[in-house]
């Protein structure tokens, strides 16, 4: 293809021999062949590897001599049991065995990774509103980032919130839980505990679910 | 009327701004490239929507495979080999130079203690890849708990070269039973590790590539 013409030098036979003027053509097909021959393989081959990951936080486990920390406030959590074939059982509030003075036993409801983030959402819809206000407040350039940060963390971080409590049977897998953790980021959970060991009263609840199944 | 006479030799095309741009990119992609190492391990990680990149030094990695084998990883060779010779010495025993080369390259290591020295009596990668996918991986079990073994050799390797502690991550399969990774997860809490704060290492969502 790319002819590169040969001794365009002196033509003419006559007159003293001149030194040739340098011509310096190269055939310069076989060195592109080869660049672009290199170029394709390494374009080729590149995949985008792209690992990510995800901040967890444990909580530490507590020191046997300290005093029990206060319980935790649970009205307004929602407590999310993980299963095996990708199933959520849920139930709202406190846990009660039996009927008290604050309501009836505790039934679990049932939902799956496609319908959990609407449940979610239409439960944490102020804390949602609260986030988009910020987030436009942000893009609009009213607050600075550090501001949108602060504000952004004490909203998430307000007890009244929502608050979830992921738990996991034997037969849940670790992907149901990521994908969980991942749905409280969505739903703009900021407060959420991950634990793998169910109360006896739960689980014969979870089993009873199952069984149904 | 003469005819147009079409010229006898091929155009004469300056292909110099070309070749210039191909070895450009060719150059580029040679110095950027970084070779995946072969996996020793195949794990699936999940995907999540956290875009938060993971580093490439200073990290040690616990690999949980899909049937629940553990693994330890860990970037920097330099702490590879100390940690090989010093776990070494708990078994009676002392790698040569070639093993502490295999050992370097080898990603992730899966077989108890005491197996170390037959992992790397074997000459190829895929032989020892074999070898570990016999075994049963790093046992956590809380009678013989050897990856808390790791992790605090680990961790003391590191903390006298660098003066902190270094990065940890979890790389689950995402079809292992979270029971198996949440004891993983409590090697990490126990007393004399207190692990608290790592990275679970997962792919990005499809959707935010």
């Amino acid at each position: 293809m790319a002819q590169v013409p040969e001794g365009g030098g002196d033509g003419g036979g006559k007159g003293k021999k001149r030194a040739k003027k340098g011509n310096t053509h190269i055939d310069m097909t076989p060195m592109v062949d080869l660049a672009f021959l290199l170029l394709t393989f390494f374009i080729l081959t590149t995949t985008m590897y792209k690992p990510s990951s995800l901040q967890m936080t444990y909580p530490v486990p507590p020191d046997p001599n300290d005093p029990a920390p206060p319980p935790t406030q649970l009205s307004n959590a929602i407590t999310l049991l993980l299963t095996k074939n990708d199933q959520i059982f849920y139930y709202m509030g406190e846990f009660r065995a039996e009927a008290t003075e604050k309501g009836p036993p505790t039934t679990l409801e049932r939902t799956d990774f496609s319908k959990v983030q609407k449940l979610l959402v239409e439960n944490n819809k102020q804390t949602i509103a609260q986030l988009n206000d910020l987030a436009r407040q942000y893009n609009e350039k009213k607050i600075d980032e550090d501001q949108y940060n602060e504000k952004r963390k004490a909203i998430k971080g307000d007890k009244n919130n929502l608050k979830a409590i992921i738990k996991t049977d034997e037969e849940a897998k670790y992907r149901n839980m990521i994908d969980m953790v991942d749905e409280m980021d969505i739903s703009g959970i900021g407060s959420y505990g991950v634990l793998d060991k169910l109360k006896p009263e739960e689980q014969a609840l979870l089993d009873a679910e199952k069984a149904k199944l | 009327m003469s005819k147009i006479k079409m010229p006898k030799s091929s155009p004469n095309l300056d292909m110099t701004p070309m070749v210039d741009l191909a070895f450009l990119l060719v150059t580029f992609f040679m110095l950027t490239a970084q070779f995946r190492p072969e996996e020793a391990v195949a794990v699936d990680t999940p995907s999540s929507m956290s875009q938060s990149p993971i580093p490439m030094t200073n990290m040690m990695t616990i690999v949980v495979d899909t049937t629940g084998k553990v693994f330890w990883d860990f970037t920097d060779k330099g702490v590879r080999i100390a940690v090989l010779e010093e776990l070494g010495k708990r078994v009676n025993y002392t790698p040569t130079q070639e093993e502490k080369i295999k050992f370097v390259n080898a990603g992730p290591i899966g077989v108890p203690i005491q197996d170390l020295k037959a992992l790397l009596a074997l000459e190829t990668g895929s032989e020892r890849k074999e070898f570990m996918a016999r075994h049963e991986g790093i046992p956590v079990d809380s009678t013989d708990n050897q990856l808390r073994d790791w992790i605090m050799t680990t961790r003391n390797i590191f903390w006298q070269d660098a003066g902190q502690n270094p990065i940890v991550a979890l790389k689950a399969d995402g079809n292992t039973n979270y029971s198996r990774v949440a004891e993983v997860i409590r090697t990490f809490q126990s007393p004399g590790i207190m692990i608290s704060k790592f990275k679970m290492i997962t792919d990005l969502e499809a959707s935010r590539m």
